[in-house]
């Protein structure tokens, strides 16, 4: 490696697109497993609990997080992930092989950018509402969840994670190395306060939030919500796994943290909302452990959505950093975060209309994220059989195997976007309405097949008698694999 | 894709392409990972709707 090569390599926030070497995989299975649990034991795990709570009842929170995250976190451990870590490379640079050497580019720097300044609106209202919260505890202060304060609190988070984000990887880690364990114990506390106070029996027999609404559609609605909550790791967690030393511990890793240790907190946190009748997570620690633990925990609480902030915000930076190729690379790693951060300066000012539509914020999510993971699930796992060709996924000259038309595999795009309308007529995401099909089938898993079944049938009679994407190469691409992969 | 980039990628496709070198692609996941996610999901799912349900 090249003199130059070494110094870029130590800026923070530093990410090679390259394909990484032996000595580069540095995540073990529990290393790899501590960094997915740190990410899922976050605030938006509350979040997602308390906007299940407004529609179900205490049995059926458990089932619909334990299924709807289940399902949403197989695709999303198997689709970005195991491409990521077989050739040691980025999400977007594996998804070239679906969307195209240009189409990949834009996927990525569009979603991880949209996602990331969404996500960080959302927590640092939520860091607002829990200074607000204490504060009008501890001084009498009637402060209004849509008042300047509270506006200004979301700004100073927002700030302060950029301030953190500026610092590189080192300071994110040692932030999030007492944050994690920190929320973890907040977790357990809050559990043992809820069964203290309510009681298990009691607990099962308390109303959803929205005690008025259809329940078996309510139900479709809570697993809906929790499909969509785990498709939302989908932009960054491939570029995590890559780091990992073989395909399981690509793989499994997710299970013990996108999945369990995301359900344990977000079952936690419907348990929460029903005891207190509120989904609001702010609204919770005083009445259930009092004055001081519940004070301290909401400050504690506040703090960890800054870390959650940074923590989203780090990831999707190196997303678009990558993304962005040579400009990115050459543009300061502060400017770039400014740039992330600055939709979500605009959108704490505008903290009830924000905070309050979670479920549809995450609806609009899982519009796209459903059908692009969908495609990317039936070209690696299914069309190319867990062969890419490594070479072709850096050639982007036109006539390259993953050039398709102008960079862009429109196949790819047409079945997506055929996706994201069968997801829009089931559940219209303006006004999180669902049509009466969404009884029995839901949003994202119809969206999924539809954009499965289509990118499948229109590869076979379009893509590949044209002789675009290099299916044709996959033979000679797993004798070569054949003679070259080393040991799992 | 400044020159520098364009070495360094060279060297290391050609590393992962040298089968006397100790770089290369990692083996797949076994389909017997995904089959038994697949099916401990279906028995849990199962399970906890007859809890609700039943």
């Amino acid at each position: 490696m090249s003199a130059d090569f070494d110094r870029s390599a130590a800026e923070p926030g530093f990410t090679s697109d390259l394909p990484l070497l032996r000595r580069e995989r540095i995540w073990s299975f529990w290393d790899f497993s501590a960094a997915n649990i740190g990410l899922a034991i976050a605030t938006w795990a509350f979040l997602q609990g308390g906007a299940v709570a407004y529609y179900v009842g205490a049995k059926e929170a458990v089932a619909s997080i334990v299924i709807g995250y289940g399902i949403s976190i197989i695709f999303v451990a198997l689709a970005p992930c195991v491409p990521s870590v077989r050739y040691g490379v980025e999400q977007f640079v594996s998804l070239r092989s679906s969307f195209g050497t240009a189409g990949s580019r834009v996927i990525m720097l569009v979603l991880s950018a949209l996602l990331a300044a969404a996500w960080a609106a959302v927590l640092a209202i939520m860091c607002g509402y829990a200074f607000a919260n204490v504060c009008n505890a501890l001084f009498g202060t009637d402060l209004a969840t849509d008042g300047l304060v509270v506006k200004l609190l979301g700004l100073a988070a927002v700030v302060v994670s950029w301030i953190i984000l500026t610092r590189g990887p080192t300071s994110i880690e040692t932030v999030n190395r007492v944050v994690s364990p920190g929320l973890v114990v907040v977790t357990l506390i809050m559990l043992v306060l809820v069964f203290t106070q309510v009681g298990w029996s009691e607990l099962m027999e308390l109303e959803p939030l929205a005690a008025d609404f259809d329940k078996h559609m309510a139900f479709m609605i809570a697993i809906e919500l929790n499909v969509a909550g785990g498709l939302a790791w989908w932009p960054n967690v491939g570029n995590l796994a890559r780091l990992t030393r073989s395909s399981r511990a690509a793989y499994w890793p997710n299970m013990l943290g996108l999945f369990l240790a995301s359900v344990i907190a977000a079952v936690v946190g419907a348990f929460s909302a029903l005891a207190l009748g509120s989904e609001d997570p702010t609204q919770w620690m005083i009445p259930l452990g009092g004055f001081v633990l519940g004070g301290l925990a909401l400050l504690f609480v506040g703090f960890a959505n800054i870390t959650s902030i940074v923590a989203q915000g780090y990831a999707a930076l190196v997303a678009v950093r990558g993304g962005a190729g040579t400009v990115g690379r050459r543009l300061p790693w502060s400017v770039l975060a400014a740039l992330l951060l600055v939709p979500a300066v605009v959108l704490v000012f505008f903290p009830d209309v924000t905070y309050n539509n979670y479920g549809r914020f995450v609806s609009w999510g899982a519009i796209a994220l459903a059908p692009l993971c969908a495609v990317q699930f039936v070209d690696f796992f299914i069309l190319r059989r867990q062969r890419l060709d490594l070479r072709a996924m850096y050639d982007n000259r036109p006539g390259s195997p993953y050039h398709f038309t102008g960079g862009f595999n429109l196949v790819a795009f047409a079945s997506a976007a055929g996706g994201a309308l069968i997801y829009a007529l089931l559940l219209n995401p303006v006004d999180y309405i669902p049509a009466e099909p969404f009884r029995w089938l839901a949003a994202s898993l119809p969206a999924m097949l539809v954009s499965g079944v289509l990118y499948w049938a229109l590869t076979r009679v379009i893509t590949i008698p044209r002789g675009q994407g290099g299916f044709g190469r996959t033979a000679a691409a797993t004798e070569s694999e054949e003679s070259t992969t080393f040991g799992a | 894709m400044d020159q520098n980039f364009r070495s360094e990628l060279d060297r290391r496709l050609d590393l992962y392409e040298d089968p006397a070198a100790d770089e290369g692609v990692l083996p797949p996941l076994p389909t017997g990972d995904i089959v038994v996610s697949v099916v401990v999901l279906a028995v849990i799912s199962a399970a906890l709707l007859g809890w609700c349900f039943l």
